[in-house]
């Protein structure tokens, strides 16, 4: 006889609690149940669909701003003279979208590279060769103990004079990026790693696979999973961090910004549409990676 | 009849606690060993060792008469030149399954034999379903690990093992994470196994099981092994003081 399936209970998120009775006895209780079924559909952590989020978050950032306003105006010691003149905006939009169009591949570039290199960078500080370990580990700690901007200036300026090496700008400043984000993945991807089983790699040798063969199908997609979180705020954190590249006079949308500024004399009202730029891609790119996060967890 | 599998004088240590002391244990093809012994007795380092999971300080491991591993003058575990092809005739079953948890059932029993066998897509489905059925889970084939219960996990786990067609299979306390009633049906599958002519060692606490399936038992205590013999004799009539010390159940004491 083969024994009876046995399935076990859905963890407790979606089981029945004192609350769910509560909602399921009263009309008011109703719509209770109903974030709570989402709630338990979904995962702990996202309780409201990801609209209504976005204009609440974008809702409180307005009433943060204006109230700003306001509240400086009504502590001012002498009534403000500033006369926001947003006519000389339009015609440095396509100015401003051209720079956006290098920080978008600035960004993007490094992001890829980044995190191919830090799985290189995991990889190597979790090897059992020791002088490969000690390698790894000073890379990391020194791209994580100097500044970025520091990081970018040297790689712009003292490293064709160290080296003799003469790299287009754009290249000079993407190794700068492309290693500063690499150290940092290299961390995330080396948590994750180190989060998964031991079994499943021991598994994974007794079955016969090699440690690429372990890496590719068994590891990196979970600790892909595991860190996405992480990764995404990382990368967010990445595209507006782009902007020090300004300092080094590449034309990115920062530095575009500052170049409109100081031909209009207008810094106030160019530097606030930068700024709009930025989040206008970086607040519906959270929202999009927010989904996938929630479309990987849910397969799993 | 030449055994299939041995270990030969098998010596480790961690660090100044020598877990195994000399251990010799043959399985012949069809055999159904039983590892039994109090926790902390080296069982289940001699089960990781058998396998390759770990090394060993003095000692040899042999399959299909041939030497596997030995060690070399400088303690080192030597593998021999066609071990990377005979350790896939060894399994092993974890005590927590160990299944990959991004993938679904058939995906965890169809990667190996491709990556590793280099079967066709077509061979590898023919493969899972089949292992499937043997396990009684044919219906779970596109299910993820996390939506199956523990003891569906370990069958799909035997049956991961299976797909990969080993002479030997090892299981290391396969039964010891799961909740009791789970137990049985990961047994039955074992016992069918068995019947099949599957050789196997298994690590257990399930002194019913090898009593009734296992067709030698060993009995081990501080990293010896203190007695061995057929399940009849071992359970009926043991002659250590220690292994009827370890064989007296809870109900012999009230």
């Amino acid at each position: 006889m083969r024994p009876e399936e046995e399935q076990k209970p859905e963890p407790t998120l979606g089981s029945e609690t004192d609350l769910d009775a509560l909602a399921r006895a009263t009309m008011v209780g109703q719509p209770l149940a109903l974030i709570k079924r989402r709630r338990a559909d979904r995962g702990a952590q996202y309780d409201a669909p990801n609209m209504i989020r976005g204009f609440l978050i974008v809702g409180a950032i307005v009433i943060v701003v204006v109230g700003a306003v306001f509240i400086g105006r009504a502590l001012g010691p002498s009534a403000p003279t500033y006369r926001w003149t947003w006519s000389v905006v339009p015609q440095y939009l396509p100015f401003l979208a051209q720079g956006l169009g290098l920080t978008l591949f600035l960004s993007v570039v490094t992001i890829v590279c980044g995190m191919i290199l830090g799985i290189l960078v995991a990889a190597a500080k979790l090897s059992s060769y020791p002088p490969l370990q000690v390698f790894i580990t000073g890379y990391i700690e020194v791209m994580r103990g100097t500044p970025l901007l520091v990081q970018l200036v040297w790689a712009y300026y003292c490293l064709p004079i160290v080296t003799g090496l003469q790299l287009p700008p754009v290249a000079s400043v993407l190794v700068a990026l492309i290693l500063n984000m690499g150290a940092f993945y290299g961390e995330a991807f080396r948590a994750g790693l180190q989060s998964i089983p031991r079994q499943e790699v021991e598994s994974a040798n007794v079955l016969g696979l090699s440690y690429w063969q372990q890496m590719r199908y068994i590891l990196v997609p979970q600790t892909f999973r595991i860190i996405l979180p992480v990764l995404i705020s990382m990368s967010i954190s990445l595209f507006k961090d782009t902007s020090l590249v300004a300092i080094v006079g590449l034309a990115d949308l920062m530095y575009n910004g500052l170049s409109a500024s100081v031909s209009t004399y207008r810094p106030l009202e160019i530097l606030t549409v930068v700024a709009i730029f930025y989040f206008a891609v970086a607040f519906p790119a959270t929202l999009i990676l927010r989904r996938l996060e929630l479309h990987l967890m849910k397969k799993q | 009849m030449e055994p299939l599998f041995e270990a030969v004088a098998v010596h480790k240590h961690f660090g100044e606690n020598e877990v195994l002391k000399g251990i010799d244990v043959a399985v012949k093809r069809g055999d159904v060993l039983a590892i039994i012994g109090p926790s902390g007795s080296g069982k289940s380092t001699l089960c990781r060792v058998m396998v390759g999971l770990e090394a060993f300080d003095r000692g040899e491991l042999r399959l299909h008469g041939k030497t596997l591993a030995n060690v070399s003058e400088k303690g080192r575990v030597k593998w021999s030149e066609d071990s990377k092809k005979l350790r896939l005739d060894i399994g092993m079953v974890f005590q927590h399954f160990a299944l990959f948890p991004n993938m679904t059932v058939f995906e965890n029993l169809a990667l190996a034999p491709r990556k590793v066998r280099g079967k066709s897509q077509a061979e590898a489905k023919k493969l899972a379903t089949d292992v499937l059925s043997r396990v009684h889970l044919s219906e779970k084939r596109d299910a993820y690990p996390s939506k199956l219960s523990g003891g569906q996990q370990q069958r799909v786990a035997i049956a991961r093992e299976l797909a990969m067609e080993r002479a030997i299979l090892f299981l290391d306390e396969p039964t010891s994470a799961l909740d009791p009633e789970l137990v049985r049906e990961v047994l039955v599958v074992m016992k069918e196994l068995a019947s099949a002519g599957m050789t196997m060692v298994v690590v257990t606490h399930e002194m019913s099981f090898a009593k009734q399936v296992a067709s030698w038992v060993v009995f081990m205590a501080d990293g010896e092994i203190i007695e061995q013999g057929p399940p009849d004799q071992l359970f009926g009539h043991p002659t250590q003081q220690r292994t009827k010390d370890f064989l007296a159940t809870p109900e012999d004491l009230v």
